[in-house]
Order: C-alpha cells, then sequence, then structure tokens
C-alpha cells in the first residue's frame, strides 16, 4: 500500500515491512494498537467534521443510553480499507460513530448477536482516563474474558472478536469532556 | 438482636409493590454489624451492569454476630413475618444475604431481578450516606416506571426496603458519588 493512495493514513503504517508485522502481531494476540493512526491535519479535519454530526440519542434503560450516527464506510475507505489489509477480511458497508458522556452506557443483552469476525475502533478522545469508564470492552463467551480496548487520540485499534458481545463501560460522575469513536464491525 | 422492635412499616403499591421498615435496626445495631461486616472478605464485582464489592453469603460467614443476624433473618419466625407484611404467606420459603460496598463512582443499573425463586428481593442500609439529605451523595434505589426513574429511595441506616420481584421491578441503584454505600441485600425464594 503506497502512500499516494492513502494519504490520510500515517506513513509509518503503510510500509510494507510494518504492515506484515502488524499482521503478525494481530494473529498472535487477537488484537493490535496503533497510535497516531492518522496524518495529524487529516485527523482534526474527520474529528471536527464527525463532532458536529447530528446524532440520534438512543435510550431504553436496560440495553443503553448514548447516541449514535451511522455512516457508510466509504466516507472513511482509506480507513476500513486498511483494517481489511489487515485482518484478511471484509467489513460491513456501515460503521457506527458513536457520543457518549457522563452517565451514558450500554448493556449486553439476550438479544445481541455474538461477533464473529474482526471489528475495530478508531478512537477521537483526548485525555480520556480509563477510571472514567466509558471504554469499550469485548467479552468472550468461549474463554470468559474480558477485553477491555484502551483509549487514546487518534489510535486504531484491530481486534479479533469472534464469540464476543461487546458493552460500553457506563461513563461515571469523574469524567471530563464526552468519548468520541467510531467503530467498525 | 432486633429485642426492641420499633418499626415503621411503609406500603407502597406504585410503580411496583415495595415497602421500607423503617428503624428496622437502631444506628447503634448497624454500626455493631458494620464492624463486623467490613471484616469479611470481599471481592470486585465489575461488569456491564454492575460494579461494587460483593461479600461472601452470611451463611457462611465464621463471625459469630453475622451468623446470629443471619440465623434471625432466616428463622421461620421472621420469614413468616415478611411473608404476611408482603401478602406472600406460604410462598416464601429460604434467603440469601450478602453484604455489598459500594464505593464513589460505583452503580448497579437497571434490571428486574428476575431469576426462578425470587419473590421478594430486600435491602438492609447499614448507613446513611454523607449529605444524603440533600440527594447528591447518590446510592439511592431508583423505581422505574415506563423507563423512567419515578421513586429515589434514599439509604438510611437500620431501613429494610422490600420489593415484589416481578416484570415490572425495573430497579437500579444510582452511582455513588461521594461516601461509602453499605448493605446487607439478597431475596426471599419460593
Amino acid at each position: 500500500m503506497e502512500k499516494s493512495k492513502n494519504k490520510i493514513i500515517n506513513d509509518e503504517y503503510l510500509n510494507k515491512e510494518n504492515i506484515a508485522s502488524i499482521r503478525k502481531h494481530l494473529k498472535a494476540n487477537g488484537i493490535v494498537m496503533l497510535n497516531e493512526f492518522l496524518d495529524v491535519s487529516e485527523f482534526r479535519k474527520l474529528k471536527e467534521v464527525n463532532r458536529k454530526l447530528k446524532f440520534k440519542k438512543y435510550y431504553d434503560p436496560t440495553i443503553c443510553n448514548y447516541s449514535i450516527f451511522y455512516k457508510k464506510t466509504s466516507n472513511f475507505k482509506a480507513i476500513k480499507k486498511y483494517i481489511e489489509l489487515i485482518c484478511g477480511k471484509k467489513l460491513n458497508d456501515n460503521c457506527q460513530i458513536i457520543k457518549a458522556k457522563k452517565g451514558n452506557y450500554t448493556l449486553i443483552e439476550d438479544g445481541q448477536k455474538q461477533s464473529k469476525s474482526y471489528e475495530a475502533i478508531f478512537d477521537f478522545t483526548k485525555n480520556w482516563a480509563k477510571t472514567y469508564g466509558g471504554l469499550v470492552n469485548y467479552r468472550f463467551f468461549d474463554k470468559d474474558e474480558v477485553v477491555q480496548i484502551p483509549s487514546s487520540e487518534n489510535s486504531l485499534v484491530i481486534i479479533n472478536a469472534n464469540k464476543s458481545k461487546k458493552y460500553i463501560k457506563k461513563i461515571n460522575h469523574t469524567a471530563k469532556g464526552e468519548r468520541l469513536f467510531m467503530s467498525f464491525y | 438482636m432486633i429485642e426492641n422492635k420499633n418499626w415503621k412499616i411503609k406500603k407502597f403499591n406504585s410503580p411496583f409493590k415495595h415497602w421500607i421498615i423503617e428503624g428496622f435496626l437502631s444506628e447503634s445495631e448497624c454500626s455493631h454489624i458494620i464492624k463486623h461486616i467490613i471484616a469479611q472478605k470481599f471481592n470486585r464485582k465489575d461488569c456491564d451492569l454492575f460494579q461494587f464489592y460483593q461479600g461472601e453469603d452470611l451463611k457462611k460467614t465464621k463471625s459469630t454476630i453475622l451468623k446470629d443476624f443471619h440465623k434471625y433473618f432466616s428463622s421461620k419466625d421472621f420469614i413468616n413475618e415478611i411473608s404476611e407484611i408482603t401478602g406472600k404467606e406460604g410462598i416464601l420459603k429460604t434467603i440469601d444475604m450478602s453484604p455489598f460496598i459500594y464505593d464513589s463512582t460505583d452503580y448497579l443499573l437497571p434490571h428486574d431481578d428476575r431469576l426462578e425463586g425470587r419473590k421478594i428481593a430486600y435491602i438492609l442500609y447499614l448507613n446513611t450516606l454523607e449529605d444524603v439529605e440533600k440527594g447528591n451523595s447518590g446510592g439511592t434505589l431508583d423505581l422505574f416506571e415506563n423507563k423512567k426513574v419515578v421513586k429515589r429511595i434514599k439509604p438510611k441506616a437500620g431501613n429494610l426496603v422490600l420489593f415484589e420481584v416481578s416484570d415490572k421491578s425495573l430497579h437500579q441503584v444510582s452511582e455513588v458519588i461521594s461516601g461509602r454505600r453499605i448493605t446487607l441485600a439478597g431475596w426471599f425464594h419460593a
């Protein structure tokens, strides 16, 4: 993958050796985190556009309390293609852009389908402490294990989410600001 | 234990059947129990629905005081008394009882408690949260109707809250903002 085709992604991640190494890491560990994923100016532009979207609030006390905007992944073609290159699987045509603030959460519910493949989280959130809550957690039912996705501005996390369901941990009163991230699946 | 009953029983039908027994324990009885509770082994519980500390079921405790309290609470006489209060005569048979500690940021999100055999849920408050009168310490038991919180019950030392478990009994424990919420809680089972 050459830079000319993927101008928004950090050069480091387009290097052939690095791509091979990232794929190897993902295969071995089931998860990989790429910090400073987008070019800084492109990241700022994308963040500003997404921040201004008209989010739809979803509230059902036994399921969720948060805001989502669904968007075609074609708007984020380069990111989607990169994730697909790394995990070797096709992603859904839609992605979710999620905004969450104090008191927001999602719960694992019976009707929620288990993931069967790779998923990815691209994070716009700056200075988010783990103690605030609000992190995405994948609960793996075959291993009785929970994997928490750390939050870091301009990071992409790709995870093998097979046989898992995800939830957003409730954001508590100590949180400063809002969480904003994209979910590819 | 509980030699002088100064209970004041309040019954409510909305949003679902619940009862508040004020003065179930005196403040000094609560303090006495707390001393033994905090010496118990607690496990951190953390998932999508909740985060708090939960101790072992008190039927396994080695503390004589707690063992006595559990014996009283699980006695036929007491279960009959609760059965009469809640209109569940002949239905309630057994109890379980665990200590819970909620620190700042701990919570229990909305759910209805339904599980086979659970008939009446209870929460016995062992302490009153600081500033609880101003309503800003959290840790309230919130009752839902039509997806909205319609009643908040503040934690007050010595009060026993009971509610009927049903498809309507949607409730939560609001996030603790300050202080530490210490309770004994569980269910009366059929």
